[in-house]
């Protein structure tokens, strides 16, 4: 992978450069993030959706990015947390109804569909199973939660404890 | 169950090697591309408001794309800049967007692409398509006339104009002068016939969160 890049993405021979940097980034990193997305949002669909998004944006800005020194797998990951909860908040309406073309996809049912802790993840709101992922997927402590997520410590504590709730509810109902 | 026992399924679920999901091939030069097309937009976007503060300052315009500003007397302490822009040409702006227009009925719209899956038909009648592999490309079909009467864009779109996800409001109003906002989204008045408008909702940080070409006059509830 190149090295940091002192230019702007202006003339050719950067733009040439600058996309051959991010397009290696992208191949390296797609498995991971697509698996991350799957966490995150429950079905692969808005996971592709998710991922694209987030890495076309990361990527059109990629030049000012890495002169500043960023970590690019981590700032898509936060990224994608914070894009998946805005898009629900667009989608809401849309969610209330059962989500059945989603979960069937090309390659026909998600091949965690049966599992009863992954239906039940389905229950939560985005952001409280964005704190859970964040704790559970990636470890983070509830300081680096509430830092990616842009809320207060308590806010973590209380959405975490809300999502467990649920989560144990589901798991009892059956 | 115990709150270490819950603790420890989550955990386990979350290296399961089934949540591993399959890059389509292509998916790394669909991505590069899409985001040269992001930045191409943006400073486009940028080149237009140079021009603005520029002519609004009574800077001289020399020639096409060029502008040079020239000092209004000889004090020897002007300075002179030299700046290049893009000026946009007129762009033309069609009521639809790949295979879909505004207006084409339900049967066109189904037969250009066996992939849509009906979303939901909601109390209002209208039915929502969309896409098996671009859950953002989504098509509202109204049953007053069986035609299309909402086209989403994919998130990578930008309209020829170059909106597109991320476009912040002034992007908006830089591009299409004659925006209007209401509430959290902008509209722009698109002349027909038959009559349309774009959408562009906008996040809480103010920017554009999708895009969307609507026929006027639907009754179908195109809100969130």
């Amino acid at each position: 992978m190149t090295a940091v890049l002192p230019v702007e993405w202006v003339d050719v021979d950067v733009d040439v450069d600058v996309r051959a940097d991010f397009g290696e980034f992208v191949r390296m990193s797609l498995p991971t993030l697509l698996r991350y997305g799957h966490a995150l949002t429950g079905n692969q669909h808005d996971a592709a959706d998710l991922v694209q998004t987030v890495l076309e944006k990361l990527g059109s800005r990629w030049a000012s990015l890495t002169r500043k020194g960023f970590e690019p797998l981590a700032y898509a990951r936060r990224s994608m947390a914070n894009t998946h909860i805005s898009w629900w908040r667009r989608h809401r309406r849309e969610r209330l109804v059962p989500d059945l073309p989603d979960a069937i996809g090309e390659s026909g049912v998600d091949r965690l569909e049966h599992e009863p802790l992954w239906q039940a993840l389905r229950s939560l709101p985005p952001r409280q199973r964005a704190v859970v992922v964040l704790r559970f997927y990636e470890g983070l402590s509830e300081l680096e939660i509430a830092a990616t997520l842009g809320i207060s410590p308590g806010t973590v504590k209380s959405q975490n404890s809300r999502a467990m709730a649920t989560l144990r509810k589901r798991l009892e109902e059956g | 169950m115990t709150t270490v026992e819950l603790d420890d399924r989550l955990r386990e679920l979350f290296a399961d090697e089934r949540l591993d999901l399959p890059a389509p091939p292509d998916a790394a030069e669909t991505i590069v591309e899409g985001a040269r097309r992001r930045r191409r937009a943006r400073v486009a976007v940028a080149a237009t408001f140079a021009l603005t503060a520029l002519v609004a300052g009574g800077v001289a315009v020399n020639g096409v794309g060029r502008l040079v500003s020239e000092p209004a007397g000889p004090a020897p302490s002007a300075v002179v800049e030299t700046v290049t822009v893009t000026v946009p040409r007129p762009v033309v702006e069609p009521n639809g967007y790949a295979t879909y227009r505004l207006g084409m009925t339900g049967e066109e719209v189904r037969a250009s692409n066996p992939q849509l899956m009906p979303i939901r038909t909601g109390p209002d009648k209208c039915t929502s398509y969309r896409l098996a592999h671009m859950p953002g490309d989504r098509v509202v079909v109204s049953p007053d006339d069986g035609t299309v009467v909402r086209i989403e864009l994919p998130p990578m779109a930008v309209t020829p104009s170059g909106v597109g996800v991320g476009s912040s409001v002034d992007d908006v109003l830089a591009r299409y002068p004659k925006a209007e906002r209401h509430g959290d989204r902008l509209t722009v008045g698109m002349s027909g016939p038959p009559e349309w408008r774009y959408t562009f909702p906008l996040d809480n940080a103010g920017k554009v969160s999708a895009v969307r070409m609507e026929s006027t006059g639907s009754d179908c509830d195109l809100g969130d």
